[in-house]
């Protein structure tokens, strides 16, 4: 300890300071009692008898001014009970005769760190004045206000919440006063004063009665001020680990790992191999399909691809004509000279030979115009007779000659006009015999016996079909 | 039975923060082993 008088430290065992020597001996004694009151205040605060708590430490502080662990107890009990500036007061001081290493620096620095929190619980113990003047002049229900928006501010604060409840229960309020006291009851367990008032309100809740002992009758507790038992407070102890926890989980662990392994997933995986086997069942009756449509789709296409070579083969077989805008010209000129000739009644053998050359050029086959057609028949069955008369006398006359080339010319072209007399096939033949064409010589003669079996030049054709042969 | 206007009185105001300074001063910090010094002093004075 130091010495009051000087500060020197002073050994535990000496009475007397080697330094002033002050007699310690009443020093020593009054901070042993300061001490125990301080024992005893921690003792209260740590159940929460504040009220308790602070008596004990307000006369360790009588003891021994200088406890300042007693002090900063003492400020935060203070401060739990919403007494702020009570409680920066007592670490101010504690602060005053102890500067260094002193727990009041972080009670202190604690509240300035939070201005707001700060001025909020100014803000509350002005409001808490306010109200109390106004239940000092009956205003109950502006006090009720103030009350409330106290308690919002600073929940700790018991003598708002004690003002509060007496405000309540002067109202018949009861209830709400219930509630009140037992939020105070709950930070600042044996508040003379809460217990006071609970007592009181079951006094008029039930109706005059006096129906419960007080909290502390005769050092016995009896049941709580709100009705109910109270679990004797045993002291603190620190919980020891429990070893049959760890072992539980573990097991636990253990029983949920195996119960996956042998009962989960082989559910599981049978499961999914069943459900692969149908997917891969439905797979294969799936391609089954599929193979079967696109064999069928092959021959399909072998027919259809037959089909095709079979059209294109008849197409190209097909020859179409091609169209020759000339011939109608010629046809147009033949039936033109046809009728101008047979207008003036100048259709001469000679004029028949020159229409009978223009429908020469003529292919009706052609021609895809009937109508057309019908004119070239109709002109060739007037002229073609005539001309082919005439040109194949002339062609005689030329053989008669000896001009068988000649012969051969006109002959032929009477043969062209179309539907050759037996004379013309006859002559014909001995033009091409006498060529030395002997068998164009014995086509002429057989048509000759085919078309004209009773004609008079049919036997001298067979003879001379016989010589050639 | 509580008297609500006496149990009224006993609620004292609460001191602000600003007037902690004040309460700080005014505080008696008097304990046991000041009081038996001054009257040991008075005794030899």
């Amino acid at each position: 300890m130091n010495c009051p008088k000087c500060g020197n430290v002073v050994a535990v065992r000496r009475n007397r300071c080697e330094f002033c020597g002050k007699d310690l001996t009443i020093v020593r004694k009054t901070d042993r009692l300061s001490n125990s009151y301080y024992n005893r205040g921690l003792e209260k605060a740590k159940v929460r008898d504040l009220t308790g708590a602070i008596i004990m430490l307000k006369k360790s502080l009588e003891m021994n001014k200088r406890n300042t662990n007693a002090r900063n107890l003492l400020g935060l009990v203070f401060f739990e009970m919403g007494e702020t500036v009570a409680a920066l007061s007592e670490w101010v001081i504690s602060k005053h005769f102890q500067a260094k290493d002193n727990d009041a620096d972080v009670y202190i620095g604690a509240v300035q760190a939070n201005p707001t929190k700060l001025d909020s619980m100014n803000q509350a113990i002005k409001k808490y004045n306010i109200a109390l003047d106004s239940a000092k002049q009956g205003s109950d229900d502006l006090a009720i206000i103030q009350l409330k928006k106290v308690i919002n501010l600073n929940p700790h604060f018991i003598r708002a919440l004690q003002l509060l409840a007496l405000i309540y229960m002067k109202n018949n309020e009861f209830e709400r006063a219930r509630r009140c006291l037992a939020k105070a009851n709950k930070i600042d367990l044996a508040n003379t004063t809460t217990l006071r008032y609970l007592s009181e309100l079951n006094q008029l809740v039930s109706g005059g009665e006096t129906t419960s002992a007080p909290y502390w009758s005769d050092g016995e507790v009896n049941s709580g001020p709100l009705g109910k038992p109270l679990s004797p407070i045993s002291s603190y102890k620190e919980e020891k680990p429990n070893v049959w926890l760890f072992i539980n989980l573990i097991l636990g662990v253990v029983i949920g790992v195996s119960v996956l392994f042998f009962l989960i997933v082989p559910t599981v995986k049978k499961n999914a191999q069943s459900e692969y086997l149908q997917k891969q069942r439905d797979f294969d009756s799936e391609q089954l399909v599929y193979r079967t449509k696109l064999t069928s789709s092959e021959k399909e296409v072998e027919d259809l691809k037959a089909k095709l070579a079979e059209k294109q083969k008849e197409l190209d077989s097909i020859d179409i004509p091609e169209y020759d805008k000339t011939m109608y010209d010629s046809i147009l000129s033949a039936v033109y000279r046809y009728i101008e000739l047979d207008s003036t009644n100048n259709l001469t053998p000679e004029n028949s030979i020159e229409v009978a050359d223009l429908l020469s050029k003529v292919d009706p086959s052609k021609m895809e115009n009937q109508d057309a057609v019908k004119l070239y028949e109709m002109v060739k069955q007037k002229v073609s007779p005539i001309a082919a008369k005439e040109v194949s006398q002339q062609g005689k006359t030329a053989f008669n000659n000896k001009e068988y080339e000649k012969a051969l010319t006109l002959l032929t072209q009477a043969y062209s006009y179309g539907d050759p007399d037996d004379n013309t096939l006859y002559y014909l033949g001995k033009t091409q015999q006498e060529l030395d064409q002997y068998e164009e010589a014995k086509t002429y003669y057989n048509q000759l016996l085919t078309d004209f079996p009773n004609s008079s030049l049919a036997k001298y054709a067979k003879q001379r079909l016989n010589d050639l042969q | 039975m509580i008297n609500f206007d006496e149990e009224i009185a006993k609620f004292q105001p609460s001191l602000e923060v600003d007037q902690a300074e004040e309460a700080i001063f005014n505080n008696d910090l008097t304990d046991i082993t000041d009081m038996i010094e001054s009257i040991l002093n008075e005794k030899k004075g």
